[in-house]
């Protein structure tokens, strides 16, 4: 007789398929910049970073660049908002970041999170698809949004995206 | 459900080494942003008090000194340390936040220059003074990592509970919290399969805490750790389990978990007399236990 039986044993296992996945959008571009800047006027631009300066990026955070080219938006009262992208094991999260005009963080707002479980994120062809996504409609992997209980990853892409963001500003923008 | 509110809003932020999110719901968008930033101010206030890697927090600081001097903290640090000591003394030690010592052995926490901890320290030799001032006995490491997220949560709450939001949930990296008329559906993750989401209860108010190896589970030097540390015998435990705890609020909650990931049903009787209610989620249960998921579902 199984002991924990009596008490409260809650089965697991219900679910065999080999990938799972899940997706919450949180905010829009437009929603993120208005939560972070409100009532600010945000004029896009594209930022290239020379080779070198992708190097210093590297070199100062330990954090790899994947892209040289990163699209800013130049804030009305001052500041940059910047939409970036960081890919875990499990994780693709699209974030946006507010920085003031002193390079320091204003605020951080996480607009899309998808997780995966299985061939999915290794693969080019499901990562391509975000590709663009940035401006508005959510994904339909799973649209109930759901309220998950268990542990979830750590956010530590996120804080080296950061900290990638921040040397970024430092050595393109300033 | 005819009286469901017109706006929900969710929002996530990176918080405490996870992602933080706030669910509000109420009829005033303008309000319900406003509450939704002083909830994440307030998570944010308990990260720069209470977090172990900034050496000018409140627990960098007595980290540091307390061993040499009497160390003065913020009310909100010494609630949540006096509340560790509570559970501590109550668990005899089982739950300990001294274990901080083994986590930086192990890696999960990084090494503070120049002190380390004497290997005999237990939650005994900390010392409570009045003035919201901190003693160590010996030279140790604390670390408040999951009790102060739950306290965290707690914190949001309270936050949120103003007259423009109906109904709040505040989730920290799976230590979460609600108020409310309107119940909240909880998913955990299934521990065999951590991306399979198993619906798991309909919560109208209070906290729900989980902990589960699945994401921080490791293999140093051929031995599987973990950060769950039993505080007697200094051990990571190393099931394959999730263990989840209702209780009033998610800082108990929280540290419940420790005590059911450690002891399994043994716990059952003082996690109740402490006022929560455990559950084991364990990796490879068999599907005819499912009954007895439907009496912790409803």
């Amino acid at each position: 007789m199984d002991v924990l039986s009596k008490w409260l044993l809650v089965p697991a296992a219900m679910i065999a398929a080999p990938a799972c996945a899940y997706a919450i959008q949180y905010l829009t571009v437009e929603q993120a910049q208005q939560a972070i800047f409100p009532g600010a006027v945000f004029t896009p631009t594209w930022v290239k970073i020379s080779a070198a300066q992708k190097d210093e990026i590297e070199r100062r955070t330990g954090v790899n660049v994947r892209l040289r080219d990163q699209r800013v938006w130049q804030v009305s009262t001052g500041g940059v908002f910047i939409v970036d992208e960081v890919v875990g094991k499990h994780e693709l999260i699209t974030y946006a970041a507010g920085l003031n005009a002193d390079g320091s963080v204003r605020q951080i707002e996480v607009m899309d999170y998808r997780e995966s479980y299985g061939y999915e994120i290794r693969n080019v062809d499901w990562r391509r698809q975000f590709v663009g996504k940035r401006d508005g409609d959510p994904l339909k992997i799973d649209v109930d949004i759901k309220n998950i209980g268990g542990a979830t990853l750590s956010c530590r892409h996120i804080t080296d995206g950061v900290k990638r963001l921040l040397a970024f500003y430092d050595v393109a923008l300033k | 459900m005819s009286t469901r509110p017109a706006i929900e809003l969710r929002r996530a932020r990176p918080l405490l080494g996870t992602l933080v999110e706030i669910t509000v719901r109420g009829e005033d968008q303008a309000a319900l942003m406003q509450a939704i930033d002083q909830g994440f101010a307030a998570v944010a206030r308990v990260e720069r008090l209470m977090s172990f890697h900034d050496r000018h927090s409140d627990v960098g600081r007595v980290n540091r000194l307390a061993h040499r001097v009497p160390v003065r903290v913020h009310p909100w640090t010494w609630e949540v340390l006096r509340s560790a000591q509570e559970i501590s003394f109550a668990t005899r030690g089982l739950f300990d936040i001294t274990i901080a010592g083994e986590l930086v052995r192990m890696g999960y926490l990084p090494r503070i220059a120049g002190r380390r901890a004497d290997p005999r320290a237990r939650w005994a030799d900390i010392e409570l003074l009045p003035g919201h001032r901190v003693r160590f006995r010996r030279p140790l490491h604390i670390d408040l990592g999951g009790i102060a997220k739950g306290f965290a949560v707690d914190r949001a709450i309270a936050r949120l509970c103003t007259g423009a939001v109906d109904a709040g949930l505040v989730n920290a990296g799976g230590d979460l919290r609600v108020f409310g008329a309107v119940p909240w559906r909880i998913h955990l993750r299934d521990p065999a399969s951590p991306g399979a989401l198993i619906p798991f209860a309909d919560i109208v108010s209070g906290a729900l805490a989980t902990s589960a190896g699945y994401f921080a589970r490791s293999v140093r030097r051929g031995r599987t750790v973990s950060p769950v540390v039993d505080g007697l015998r200094r051990e990571p435990t190393t099931t394959s389990s999730s263990a989840s705890v209702a209780a009033p609020t998610c800082m108990l909650a929280d540290a419940l978990t420790k005590l059911v990931l450690l002891e399994g049903p043994r716990a059952q009787g003082l996690v109740r007399r402490l006022g929560g209610r455990g559950f084991v989620l364990r990796a490879s249960a068999p599907a005819a236990a499912l009954k007895c998921a439907a009496r912790g579902t409803r």
